[in-house]
């Protein structure tokens, strides 16, 4: 009876000891360092190696491990499915990704957010969407901005666009944001629309093609990286830089020297730096179980035209530092 | 008189039987108690405990103020570091750009070509430069190379050129070097490189002109982005009126995600700040109008060095467990069970007090004298138990012996009363008969004073009360004896048999039929056995339990329990005396004795 109690007390004690060196190793060791897997619809572009220098930039902040993914074809859903089920095999702390499809991939984060792994969407989202925190251009926003340039121009405009034809919302956000905000100006007519998910290639020849059916074209707006370089390219090719105003979107070198040189006369500049780097730092707060107040953070779009590109505040987001 | 005195001895005699034997108000002592060896188990354990959680504590607490120190010096080293790199970076390429300027100076031909050739000889042999432009003072690209293709520059407006200030350069002196912000290059065909343009003003026969550099700004953060402050941290570069020269995290403060509070570095050279766990690091760039920034966490610093601590507190800790564990047996071993028999030992002479035995083979010094002294007091307790018993039965020997030298003064008085009746009758030969066994009772009644007499003495004795009764109850009764001659010599309690033969008289005698009394004393198993039987009327149940539990026969003479507790007194509760009684049929009295012969040596302690 007593050795019994002695016994049970001793283990009681050894239980006690073990508790605290647990907790206490607990206390020191935070858990070790989350990994964070950053899969993006594709890796070739700025747009896409800016979100890279952000992320990593939170990395350190946070004292993350992210690792980054994408597939090279920005249309591989199916890779880009793999590569979300990979990382979730992988035991990743949380997934920042930018989904190619809107409908498809969404699978992919269901599975993902199944097995306890939190998802932090940039830029292109999933129909799931409730339950995600979205961080990204508001695309309707951009569109509507894009028509409001559109509108700076007086007299009557001819607009054809040329928009990127993918499975993520938000090329038809962005034509549809812009189609809203010209609608009721009887001024504005659009005359042709091409979708297309081409290389810039496929867009030059697209866009000349459209260029040489329509009699009249006063202007020309697309939605995309892709296709604004491509719209530039038929441009200049076919020496129209004067005749035809193009609106285009985000900072591809080609698209700058084509904004300098005349061909494009205004980029929408999204902020994939501030993207990248509130992926990360919004997957750390899901980790460290931080409320976030607004799960749908709209990373502002700047105006660049030949006239601002190089302000010193312009210069800073058009021109990003990649090492 | 006598009887209280007896009923004392008799409820004298039954407390020292509840002395030798127990206990009848054995406590029921487990009130909550506590075991010594979980109290202290437990307190080991608590000290251990609060020992590992104060320590910490104070570890904590004390190391918090030596990790935020050490992360003041290692931030301070890095911040120094990188302040001093950069400034041998920049003072390098001053260097480089007052050289380049030089050897242009040196050209004494006039020959463009001959300038050109400087300026492509030395940007060839520049891995960081983007560019090297020679302007006219108002700003008119003369001579250049560039890192774009066919070295091939953009022709653009002075003003649009981001790198020449004509205003700014018109007011250097002739060996200053002016350092831009960071910007881009606007003039290389399709690159658009960040650079910092390092512009020095020259002469050519007379005419100021400006040689400036263009440095790849990334290769010149290669000595701050290299350098990580903890793993956290981070360093930028500030110019002297608090602008932003480089920050890592440019972008984030540009769309306001972040905000470097760059106020407090409003004319601060060189310092250190510690606020919270942030230390916040100022260092001057030589040569320059920069300061080196750097931000830390201490917190970084303090987990892993508080892990190395915890490591050390952990391992107190098992010691201290281990250690508290060989205690617990060594307590067990030593103290726990010894005191557990002695406890037992203890109970045990609750319970009986011959029982103790002194307990052996105790190694702790106060246990064994606890051990000793209670064995001590043990072996005292059971001598004065005996003593009192002794002196118990001392006593009452000493009362029967008063008892029995009593002359029962009814039984005195009707003898003489029937002697002087036949005197009076002139029977003298009945008077002889009846004053000779008078005289006989006494003188075996008194016997010296011995309390031990011969079975004949004590048949002669019951003989001469039969005579002397039989001439009061004549013809009553008669009675037979029937003495085994071995059993002459033996001896007995003296007056042993009379009271039977009253007890017989009493109660046996009926008016109407003689009674017979047997007496028959012979050897049976190794004792001495003595018969009384008779005929008479027998006893009910209630006289019988009061024969037996009445020490006094009526008011007069000895009663049978007296006999057998004198008995038993003498030689134990084996023997003594026992009656059966049928009613009508008669009584019948046993008593047992040992064999026991004048001048043996009966013990008088059982």
């Amino acid at each position: 009876m007593r050795i019994n109690k002695i016994s049970i007390s001793l283990m009681v004690a050894i239980l006690a000891m073990s508790s605290l060196i647990v907790f206490l190793v607990g206390c020191v060791n935070t858990e070790g360092k989350y990994v964070v897997s950053f899969i993006m619809k594709s890796s070739a572009s700025t747009f896409w190696k800016t979100t890279v220098v952000g992320a990593n930039i939170a990395a350190a902040e946070y004292n993350i491990d992210v690792t980054f993914n994408a597939p090279i074809d920005e249309s591989d859903y199916e890779l880009q499915n793999e590569m979300i089920i990979d990382a979730v095999d992988a035991n990743v702390s949380a997934i920042c990704l930018s989904a190619i499809d809107y409908d498809k991939t969404a699978e992919a984060v269901e599975y993902a957010l199944n097995n306890g792994i939190k998802v932090v969407m940039l830029d292109s989202y999933v129909s799931e969407r409730d339950k995600l925190i979205e961080i990204g251009t508001d695309n309707y926003k951009a569109g509507v901005k894009v028509g409001e340039q559109l509108l700076m121009r007086q007299g009557d405009v001819d607009v054809a666009i040329v928009n990127f034809y993918s499975m993520s919302s938000n090329a038809k956000d962005r034509e549809q944001g812009f189609r809203d905000a010209v609608a009721d100006h009887d001024r504005i007519n659009i005359v042709d629309s091409i979708s297309s998910a081409a290389e810039s290639e496929g867009i030059n020849s697209l866009t000349k093609e459209l260029i040489n059916k329509t009699t009249v074209l006063d202007a020309i707006v697309t939605f995309n990286e892709i296709t604004t370089v491509g719209v530039g390219m038929a441009i200049r090719d076919l020496g129209k830089s004067d005749d035809i105003y193009v609106i285009g979107f985000d900072n591809n070198v080609k698209s700058i020297g084509d904004l300098e040189h005349g061909y494009i006369d205004t980029l929408i500049v999204q902020n994939p730096c501030a993207m990248g780097y509130l992926a990360i730092k919004n997957a750390y707060n899901e980790l460290e179980h931080i409320k976030v107040k607004d799960r749908t953070i709209d990373t502002k779009t700047i105006v660049a035209n030949r006239a601002n590109m190089f302000d010193p505040e312009v210069q800073k987001l058009l021109f990003p530092i990649i090492k | 008189m006598i009887k209280s005195r007896l009923r004392r001895t008799i409820s004298s005699h039954a407390e020292s039987n509840i002395g030798s034997t127990v206990s009848g108000d054995k406590k029921p002592h487990k009130r909550k108690t506590i075991s010594l060896a979980t109290v202290f188990v437990s307190l080991i354990i608590v000290s251990i405990i609060l020992s590992v959680l104060i320590s910490s504590v104070i570890y904590s607490a004390q190391y918090h103020d030596a990790i935020n120190l050490t992360a003041k010096i290692s931030s301070e080293q890095i911040v120094t570091q990188v302040s001093s790199n950069v400034g041998k970076d920049v003072s390098e390429i001053k260097s480089r750009i007052t050289k380049i300027r030089d050897k242009m100076s040196e050209v004494t031909t006039g020959d463009s070509d001959d300038y050109q050739d400087v300026i492509s000889k030395y940007f060839e042999l520049m891995v960081d430069a983007e560019a090297l432009i020679t302007y006219s003072d108002t700003g008119t690209v003369i001579y250049h190379e560039a890192s774009a293709e066919n070295g091939s520059l953009t022709q653009i407006d002075s003003s649009e050129n981001l790198s020449f200030d004509n205003k700014l350069f018109s007011s250097l002196d002739d060996d200053e070097v002016h350092i831009s912000m960071p910007h881009v290059q606007n003039m290389l065909k399709e690159k658009y490189p960040w650079v910092m343009t390092f512009t020095i003003p020259y002469w050519l026969n007379g005419v100021r002109m400006y040689l400036s550099l263009e440095i790849s700004l990334i290769s010149m953060l290669d000595a701050i982005d290299g350098v990580g402050v903890g793993e956290q941290g981070y360093i930028f570069l500030i110019d002297e009126s608090n602008k932003i020269v480089y920050h890592p995290k440019q972008t984030m403060i540009n769309i306001g995600l972040l905000n470097e509070d760059l106020i407090q570095f409003e004319g601060v050279s060189d310092n250190v700040y510690l606020i919270g766990d942030k230390v916040t690091v100022v260092k001057k760039v030589k040569n320059t109008s920069w300061r080196v920034v750097g931000v830390s966490s201490a917190g970084n610093l303090a987990k892993e060095q508080a892990f190395s601590i915890m490591l050390g507190i952990i391992i107190m800790a098992s010691v201290g467990l281990l250690i508290s564990i060989i205690a617990i047996m060594l307590y067990r071993r030593l103290m726990h069970r010894p005191m557990n028999l002695l406890i037992k030992a203890m109970d045990e002479f609750e319970l009986d007090i011959n029982s103790y035995e002194q307990q052996g083979d105790i190694s702790v010094r106060e246990l064994d004298r606890l051990s000793e002294s209670f064995g001590q007091l043990a072996s005292k307790i059971q001598g004065l138990v005996k003593q009192v018993f002794d002196e118990e039965n001392e006593l009452r020997r000493t009362e029967y012996k008063a008892l029995q030298s009593q002359i029962n003064p009814h039984f005195l008085y009707n003898t003489l009363d029937s002697i002087l009746w036949m005197a009076e009758k002139k029977k003298t030969d009945d008077v002889v008969t009846m004053v000779s066994a008078l005289a006989k009772l006494f003188r075996i009644s008194i016997s010296r004073g011995e309390e031990f007499i011969t079975i004949s003495e004590e048949v002669e004795h019951a003989k001469s009360y039969l005579k002397i009764q039989s001439y009061r109850y004549k013809d009553m009764f008669t009675f037979n004896l029937n003495i085994d001659e071995e059993v002459k010599d033996l001896i007995c309690n003296k007056i042993t048999l009379q009271p039977i033969i009253e007890n017989c008289l009493i109660h046996g005698m009926s008016p109407v039929d003689v009674m017979t009394i047997d007496i028959d004393i012979h050897i049976k198993d190794d004792k001495l056995c003595i018969d009384v039987a008779d005929d008479g009327v027998g006893m009910t149940d209630k006289q019988l339990i009061s024969l037996v539990s009445c020490e006094q026969n009526g008011n007069n003479g000895i009663g049978i329990a007296n006999v057998s507790n004198r008995i038993k007194i003498y030689f134990g509760e084996e023997y003594g005396v026992t009656v059966q009684s049928v009613q009508d049929e008669g009584t019948t009295v046993h008593i047992l004795l040992p064999i026991k012969r004048k001048g043996d040596n009966i013990d008088e302690d059982k």
